[in-house]
């Protein structure tokens, strides 16, 4: 019988001590998998630590954690389905030139797409022939890239690992992961702080905060969890007297608010009947309102 | 042979090429300086020149490679999805295959250095040659071999110490962990050396020290965390 195509994830109750430091203090959350997942976090949440738990790149200190319904640490039929991606571009061979790289982890990765490589590299225009050690940040960055989206995982994480790479390069690699994804469907988890400019990748999002889960839903089911408000700055204040604003913007006498919060059907005709313009909220204004403080110890 | 042994032979085939290349080349060197000055090439040394030159250095770079083996391999090697576990099976076939190939190098050393002494008259004013006897070659190249594997998973054990742990730390862990090391490096200095031993127990006490610091290296090795780099 053929393996699923994609690795879903149990994690219960996991926690990860440095010391005195909680990296991860008790989380839990399920994904089915077969998707692309978005993972946020402020710096120092716990979205490094937990990614590397799921790579067994760390064991984890308590807990359960399951990919496939295999615990990965130390198990080599998980770890050969699991591919994380690190912010430095891949834990590569400094001293080792790309084509060496590329054909190295073909020998280690029994999937790993080695024609497929060769083509994203020229796609990301990098010397082949250079070592990884004289590769700017950018190139390093689409290394990671190349490594992570050839790797053919059924799990493939990366973090933050595009974080070099300049606008265009950024964008040819959402359509590639795009593309490999609609060809090649398995669990992506993506973490970033570029929220805004990688939204439109997510299926479903895990917003962690001080290494406990703030909120896991799909995409469409966040983005209604607030209202974005236009109109005259005075019909908008009045309209959302009373309701959590999470920021506002003036351009004259024109005003949008973003409100945490559903609004019912008579709130949303009255604002209609007062000429406001309802719209979704960006997925970076609730996770700035669910990972500020206090209020994200309200959320929870 | 597996994945990991082929890859580290493969990764490492130009430094080992180089290195060998270069032993080669002072053995040869040695070989042709005895023979055009003969006694004057010795000077006042009583002792075999190729156990300072040809002896050491090959261990120091195995040990080296320890190193390197717990602080590049492992991270690189775990992040393409091989396990711990796996990975330390593979370097310990690459341990022993590195320090016999190594061993060749040594032992030919010895033979080519004791032929050039004789041929010229020479044995008489080296005291206590390492070859005491051509026939024990075979003996001799297990001893230097164990020693060998002993520097290179010294270097493996020391390597992980300092990836693993804070500097401090790593440094108080070290007379601990090298007791082994030294001890089993001792055993085959001592006996080369004209210390009475048999070949026997030299072997085994060199062994159970490749044993305690395989144990060591795996238990600091099994669940150590594969650090992020810095970018």
């Amino acid at each position: 019988m053929e393996p699923p195509v994609s690795l879903g994830i149990e994690v219960r109750d996991l926690r990860l001590q440095y010391g005195d430091v909680a990296a991860l203090d008790g989380l839990s959350f399920s994904l089915s998998g077969g998707k692309i997942y978005g993972l946020l976090g402020r710096n120092g949440s716990g979205k490094t630590s937990l990614l590397s738990i799921l790579a067994a790149f760390r064991r984890k200190t308590s807990g359960t954690v399951h990919i496939g319904g295999q615990e990965p640490f130390e198990n080599e039929r998980v770890t050969a389905e699991v591919c994380l991606i690190r912010e430095s571009g891949g834990d590569v061979y400094d001293n080792t030139r790309l084509e060496q790289l590329l054909r190295m982890a073909a020998d280690l990765r029994p999937a790993f797409d080695h024609q497929y490589a060769l083509k994203l590299a020229d796609r990301f225009q990098l010397p082949m022939r250079k070592n990884v050690q004289s590769l700017s940040r950018g190139q390093r960055s689409a290394l990671g890239a190349v490594m992570g989206l050839a790797a053919n995982a059924r799990l493939t994480m990366f973090d933050e690992s595009y974080l070099g790479m300049d606008a265009p390069s950024r964008y040819a690699f959402y359509d590639e992961l795009i593309a490999n994804y609609t060809e090649n469907p398995r669990t992506f988890i993506i973490s970033t702080h570029l929220i805004e400019e990688v939204a439109r990748l997510f299926e479903e999002v895990l917003i962690i905060h001080k290494g406990r889960l703030v909120l896991h839903d799909d995409v469409e089911a966040v983005r209604s969890r607030g209202v974005s408000v236009i109109g005259p700055a005075e019909v908008v204040d009045t309209f959302t007297a009373g309701l959590t604003v999470l920021n506002g913007q003036s351009l004259g006498r024109t005003k949008a608010v973003t409100v945490y919060g559903t609004l019912d059907d008579d709130q949303r005709r009255a604002a209609a009947l007062a000429g406001l313009e309802l719209g979704p909220v960006s997925l970076q204004d609730l996770f700035v309102h669910l990972t500020g403080q206090p209020e994200a110890e309200a959320a929870r | 042979m597996s994945t990991v042994a082929k890859h580290l032979a493969y990764n490492y085939r130009w430094v080992y090429g180089i290195f060998m290349s270069i032993m080669i080349l002072m053995m040869a060197g040695l070989a042709l300086s005895f023979e055009v000055f003969g006694h004057y090439a010795l000077d006042d040394q009583r002792s075999s020149v190729w156990e300072t030159v040809g002896l050491q250095a090959p261990r120091w770079f195995l040990f080296v490679i320890g190193i390197m083996l717990a602080t590049v391999n492992l991270p690189v090697l775990v992040a393409h999805g091989i396990t711990r576990r796996l990975f330390a099976r593979g370097a310990l076939v690459f341990a022993v295959a590195s320090s016999a190939a190594f061993s060749v190098l040594m032992l030919m050393g010895f033979v080519v250095e004791r032929a050039v002494y004789s041929a010229n008259g020479m044995m008489a004013a080296i005291d206590d040659y390492p070859l005491a006897k051509v026939s024990d070659a075979g003996r001799f190249y297990v001893e230097i071999t164990l020693a060998g594997l002993l520097f290179l998973l010294s270097g493996w054990v020391i390597g992980l110490l300092f990836y693993r742990l804070r500097v401090w730390l790593a440094l108080l862990a070290l007379p601990v962990v090298t007791l082994p090391v030294i001890g089993g490096i001792a055993m085959g200095v001592s006996t080369m050396a004209g210390v009475e031993m048999s070949f026997v127990n030299v072997v085994l006490i060199q062994l159970a020290a490749v044993v305690v610091v395989s144990a060591l290296g795996y238990f600091l090795g099994r669940d150590v965390a594969i650090k992020p780099k810095k970018a």
